[in-house]
């Protein structure tokens, strides 16, 4: 497994939980982002929005814990947006179906704003 | 581009990439659990499954575990009955089997299936796409191809914790093997210490060859009961061994009684070892208590056995093989639990032949026979027993340890030493008095015995067949001209009879009148 670790913060905006991951997402930080999602929960928000870095990579397997955290929402009747600068992603969150599931904004204004 | 082809091209791409990802991020993994659960979340990402889950069955248990389940409720595979693990990657929806109903029934869509040694069997399961078009033909042949990536990481990985647990079996052992040798070198320097305590600067020093050989055989011979015979020429420390096998074996703690068997007159050797009634001879006014029976459950050493009187000799072969006895003058039949250890300088098979020692004691006696080694055969040894000497007389002086100047050890090295240790002992204690200056040097040993290459008087000197001659003359007149046969001269000097006859007629040997 590549050795990785990354850096969030989580921040109210409005009714709206903001999570920002800072750092490559692959297998290796599935603890810290399953962490980092039952703590944002934790005061029973329903609406998400996870932000990524445009210089931060995301491989497969890291689309393949975002589809579980994907899916974790929707069986909490959460609903969660994704933003990501780089329009690569938001193509293969495209590819992938993610995006069926949960709206890609290439900022967090956009995804606020569809949430207001 | 169309904007199809544009998003066709992105898809491949996004494939390709998943298969380097994989390799990544499997390929540094030892254990199957960390593969599987890195393998199913590759795979729901690459292809969008909604659901994923890793199962495994072992040989040893039978009911199916999960390692790792994406979207899926805790208990979905218990539905599954008996999956299948067979080595291919299929759709649910080919598969008319029982398995095949199950799979989709729990939503599983595309299963792969992986058989391992030891009869390990592991499988990986997607659910729908999130994607509204279903899996096709290039969905499962890309697939397949991850199946045979992470097969070959479980494979590693599997051989990994092979090898580990072989590791882990052989560190194990190495520390109970280095835990029993602790316990044997502390028992060994404890006996070492215990003998230290009560006879100062009396230590068995020796790091040869052959002295360790003799080390192992007194582990070996220490824990038992067994009757053992320590040869040797005199002064190479066969008291000592004795005293060594006392202190190593259980009896540690009962009495270790010492004969001199060539010291008594034969007349009282046997009062001396079983004891006497009152009255049993003249001068026998009280009964007296003989060594046997001091030994009572301990260790009775016998040294210098080979200077045992005949008759002593026969009272001693029935307290060796019923253990009973009785004191001189006494009707009463003792018994005695004595270990027996009997030493001697006299090669005992050649006094049998010769018929001054009973061959049935012999055979008793040498149970388990130590041989030690004359100093001649250790000379590598003799540096640590000079510094070791030296300090023990300078402590006993009250004097501070002089230095042995290298000359000095090289000629001590060079010498043949007939004595033995105990000669070396003798004559560096002299050389602990005469030294100056703290420093044994050459002239405060001029006393030593000549070195090897002096000791031959060249005047002397004979040709090697002269000395043949002479040798086989020696044995045909010990063995009253008998050739052949058990007592024969042949025998005597480890020839064929036929080569003796030979250097018989050779020499010109013929028997006198």
């Amino acid at each position: 497994m590549i050795e990785n670790r990354i850096d969030t913060t989580t921040e109210r905006v409005n009714d709206v939980t903001v999570i920002t991951i800072l750092g490559d997402l692959n297998a290796a930080v599935q603890e810290q982002v399953d962490a980092t999602y039952a703590a944002a929960i934790a005061d029973g928000t329903s609406k998400i929005v996870i932000v990524f870095r445009a210089e931060d990579h995301i491989n497969s397997a890291g689309i393949g814990l975002l589809i579980g955290l994907v899916m974790e929402c929707r069986n909490g009747a959460r609903a969660v947006h994704f933003v990501h600068p780089a329009e690569h992603f938001r193509k293969i969150f495209d590819i992938v179906g993610l995006s069926r599931y949960a709206p890609v904004f290439s900022t967090l204004d956009e995804a606020l704003a569809h949430f207001a | 581009m169309t904007s199809h082809a544009e998003r066709e091209l992105e898809r491949r791409l996004f494939h390709l990439q998943a298969l380097h990802d994989i390799s990544r991020e499997i390929a540094p993994l030892q254990d199957i659990a960390q593969i599987l659960r890195v393998a199913a979340m590759t795979l729901a990402g690459v292809l969008g499954a909604s659901t994923a889950a890793a199962l495994s069955r072992s040989a040893d248990i039978a009911t199916v575990q999960v390692h790792f389940s994406l979207g899926l409720d805790r208990d979905w595979h218990r539905n599954l009955g008996e999956p299948s693990f067979t080595e291919e990657t299929f759709f649910s929806a080919s598969l008319d089997t029982p398995f095949g109903t199950q799979l989709r029934q729990a939503q599983i869509e595309i299963w792969m299936g992986f058989q391992l040694d030891e009869g390990l069997a592991l499988g990986l399961g997607l659910g729908p796409r999130l994607a509204a078009t279903p899996y096709g033909e290039e969905d499962r042949q890309l697939l397949e191809t991850i199946r045979l990536m992470v097969r070959q990481a479980l494979i590693n990985a599997q051989l990994y914790e092979t090898q580990r647990r072989t590791n882990v079996d052989l560190q194990r052992t190495n520390q109970k093997l280095a835990a029993e040798v602790q316990d044997r070198t502390e028992a060994l320097s404890a006996a070492y210490q215990a003998l230290s305590d009560t006879d100062e600067g009396e230590r068995f020093i020796g790091e040869s060859a052959t002295m360790r050989q003799v080390y192992i055989q007194l582990e070996q011979v220490a824990p038992t009961d067994l009757t053992a015979l320590i040869q040797g020429e005199t002064g190479t420390g066969k008291s000592l061994i004795a005293r060594i096998l006392h202190q190593l074996s259980p009896r540690r703690d009962k009495p270790f009684v010492h004969v001199n068997c060539g010291s008594l007159p034969p007349n009282l050797v046997e009062s001396e070892l079983f004891g006497h009634e009152k009255g049993a001879f003249t001068g026998a006014a009280s009964r007296r208590i003989g060594k046997v029976e001091l030994a009572r459950d301990g260790t009775l050493f016998l040294d210098e056995i080979g200077d045992m009187p005949h008759e002593a000799q026969v009272k001693l072969l029935r307290l060796l093989e019923e253990r009973t006895f009785e004191r001189v003058g006494g009707s009463t039949t003792l018994t005695s639990q004595a270990r027996i250890i009997a030493a001697t300088n006299r090669d005992l098979e050649r006094e049998v032949s010769a018929g001054h020692f009973r061959q049935d004691l012999y055979f008793r006696l040498r149970v388990f026979p130590l041989h030690l080694p004359p100093l001649r055969q250790r000379p590598e040894d003799i540096p640590l027993l000079a510094q070791s000497a030296v300090e023990t007389f300078s402590r006993r002086l009250n004097r501070s340890t002089p230095i042995i100047a290298p000359a000095a050890v090289d000629f001590l090295c060079q010498c043949t030493w007939p004595g033995n240790v105990r000669e070396l002992e003798h004559l560096l204690q002299r050389a602990v008095l005469v030294c100056r200056s703290g420093r044994i040097e050459v002239r405060d040993i001029d006393a030593a015995p000549s070195p090897r290459a002096e000791q031959i008087p060249t005047s002397d000197f004979t040709s090697l067949a002269e000395s043949e001659k002479r040798h086989i003359q020696r044995a045909l007149e010990q063995t009253n001209w008998v050739v052949f046969g058990e007592r024969g001269a042949a025998r005597l000097l480890d020839i064929n009879p036929q080569t003796l006859r030979y250097r018989i007629k050779k020499h010109g040997l013929v028997r006198s009148s």
